[in-house]
């Protein structure tokens, strides 16, 4: 009722200030200096404008790349992730260069032609060469760059039959992943969400019980890779759409219910060696800088310090989920092959974890 | 009356001329018209503000219309921004404006989600189609092309009340139990479609698709309306070639409107199933 009230009387006020407003303007002499018809001062100003602008949004650029230029992903753990990263820094590099131009044009032009009584301006009807130059040049370039990029697309998202390969499924249900690797078999066993339900509810993936390919397949909360294998992820979803993002790998695949995408890439770089970058070692002693300040509040007022951040490989979820999909996510380990064996043999199978 | 006579001018700084015999008695015709129009019909406060038929009262319709849901859609941007900005933080301006949703001023996640998504909404649906397009080409395309006004004055009229109707039942949806839309603007089934998925799946989501059923309606009949007025009522001389560069791309906007509304329509409604 109060809240009803405040805005009542603000909506009221607000009108009362408007109809004054117009009262007061009403009751002035007629100014003929200052109508709205812009005078060659007004364009002069205007002009003079614009070319400032300019200087300020590319003051404002080349401040943003230095002061921000380090909050972009760390070069890719993958081997696709290098042409990928290689088609967008050359996307990139086009667009800012003719954009650079095309703006700087632009105001410039504005600046230079600014109204003036005395200057005439030229009438032009057209030119088709003109034209022509202007649409031919964007079309070759737009077609380069598409070209370019499906070809790297077909490149990333075809999957050859490769029996070294590891096969993990993703699961993704409101608000977590889960992961499945095939076991020895290298098969993953048939699956199904009527199966969830099954030996008390341990069937954390709903493997089908009767299929003897997924005895021996493995589930966890925590997903480990080998380095310098390809791994093929084959995704799926629970009850909504969610989407597998592993950026510091440049690999999205949306899970959806029902279908099993794929995505397939090599891990390049193991967590060891990526947390020993220097670029990383900047980044986690800045983030931690600010967990320090923070925590230094938080003892103050009484309260438990923050942990110190550790860099880690993550899996997230990139398509809204609900209520927690800020927070769905899994850590991803890649480690060496012998790690990765050691780690995987302590895992239960799933025949193991259900008796 | 019309009176014939031969008369030809010369277009200002070419050598074109063109023949205006007939352009006269045009525009002595509707002269005429006009006079004997303010002779009967008089008109009211209704017709001249509120159920108006005229493009230009329409488009400042549209104008203030999409403004109001701008601003709206802006409140809703700076609030889920200060909680991104500073997560767990406690607001007094949540606990004012969410109340229940935000207890102690900390704003509940499912409540930045709908937040989120009635914005992105308002933004799109209610500013950049409705309001600009609503504003501009009403307001331009008959000055432009040389019209008195849009083809059909009635269905202009109809298109900017279905669109007001739209904007009521989207800001209804804000106070529903259970909160309105939450499911991101493009409304993916099936956590837009299952009230267990989230609770803004609940009766937000049906009013935010019957909000869209009417919307899609306003702009479907705007945009035929903008078509038909562009194909048929140029003044003489003005080709589609001569069209100015902006009547073109409002009459392609208006062409695409018409192809994807009804596609959305299906969309708002199967989901609704």
């Amino acid at each position: 009722m109060t809240l009803l009230l405040v805005l009542t009387s603000l909506i009221l006020i607000s009108i009362a200030v408007w109809q004054l407003t117009k009262i007061l303007e009403l009751s002035k002499p007629v100014d003929y200096e200052n109508n709205e018809i812009a005078t060659d001062k007004d364009n002069d100003m205007q002009g003079k404008l614009m070319f400032l602008f300019l200087i300020f949004i590319y003051g404002l650029t080349i401040f943003s790349f230095f002061k921000y230029g380090d909050v972009i992903l760390p070069e890719s753990a993958s081997v696709h992730g290098e042409n990928y990263d290689r088609l967008l820094w050359f996307s990139f590099s086009v667009i800012f260069f003719v954009q650079t131009i095309t703006q700087a044009l632009l105001h410039y032009f504005a600046f230079k032609y600014r109204g003036n009584k005395k200057r005439k301006a030229l009438f032009f009807a057209d030119s088709n060469f003109l034209e022509g130059v202007w649409t031919i040049i964007p079309t070759i370039a737009l077609a380069g760059l598409i070209l370019y990029g499906l070809f790297t697309w077909v490149d990333i998202m075809t999957i050859e039959e490769n029996d070294e390969a590891l096969v993990v499924e993703l699961y993704a249900q409101q608000f977590n992943w889960k992961a499945r690797y095939a076991g020895e078999d290298g098969v993953l066993g048939d699956a199904n969400v009527r199966f969830l339900q099954d030996f008390d509810g341990k069937n954390l993936v709903g493997i089908d019980p009767t299929d003897r390919n997924g005895d021996d397949d493995i589930v966890v909360q925590e997903l480990h890779l080998p380095v310098n294998r390809e791994v093929v992820f084959r995704i799926r979803s629970q009850d909504v759409l969610h989407s597998a993002f592993m950026p510091h790998f440049r690999a999205q695949m949306n899970a959806v219910p029902g279908m099993i995408n794929q995505f397939a890439f090599i891990p390049n770089t193991t967590t060891q060696e990526m947390r020993l970058r220097p670029e990383i070692v900047e980044k986690v002693k800045k983030i931690n800088k600010i967990r320090f300040d923070k925590s230094e509040e938080l003892i103050a007022s009484g309260d438990f310090p923050l942990d110190p951040y550790e860099f880690d490989f993550l899996l997230l979820c990139n398509k809204i989920c609900g209520a927690s999909h800020y927070n769905m996510q899994m850590k991803i380990i890649v480690e060496t092959e012998e790690k990765f064996n050691k780690w995987i043999d302590e895992q239960q199978t799933f025949k193991e974890f259900v008796q | 009356m019309a009176q014939k006579n031969n008369r030809r001018a010369k277009i200002v700084g070419t050598d074109i001329e063109v023949d205006i015999t007939e352009k006269k008695d045009v525009i002595i015709e509707s002269h005429d018209e006009d006079h004997e129009h303010d002779h009967h019909h008089k008109e009211t406060f209704i017709t001249k503000y509120i159920f108006s038929i005229d493009h230009k009262m329409i488009s400042k319709q549209y104008l203030i219309t999409g403004l109001i849901m701008g601003i709206v859609g802006i409140a809703m941007s700076l609030l889920f921004r200060l909680q991104l900005a500073w997560p767990e933080e406690s607001f007094g301006v949540f606990d004012v404006l969410l109340g229940k949703w935000a207890t102690d001023g900390v704003m509940d996640p499912n409540v930045y989600l709908a937040l989120v998504t009635i914005h992105g909404t308002i933004m799109v649906f209610f500013v950049l189609t409705a309001g600009l397009s609503g504003t501009f080409s009403n307001l331009l395309i008959p000055l432009q092309i040389g019209a008195r006004d849009m083809a059909s004055g009635f269905l202009n009229m109809i298109s900017y009340w279905l669109f007001f109707i739209s904007s009521a039942i989207m800001i209804a949806s804000l106070f529903v139990e259970a909160g309105p839309a939450a499911a991101g603007w493009t409304i993916y089934p099936p956590l837009s479609a299952l009230p267990q998925a989230q609770p803004g799946s609940a009766a937000g989501m049906t009013l935010w698709l019957v909000s869209m059923a009417f919307f899609i309606a306003s702009s479907l009949l705007a945009a035929l309306n903008y078509i038909v007025t562009v194909l048929n009522l140029r003044t003489e001389g003005m080709t589609m070639t001569r069209l100015p560069l902006t009547v073109w791309a409002f009459l392609v906007t208006a062409i695409i409107g018409v192809v994807f509304s009804s596609i959305i329509i299906c969309r708002s409604i199967t989901n609704y199933g």
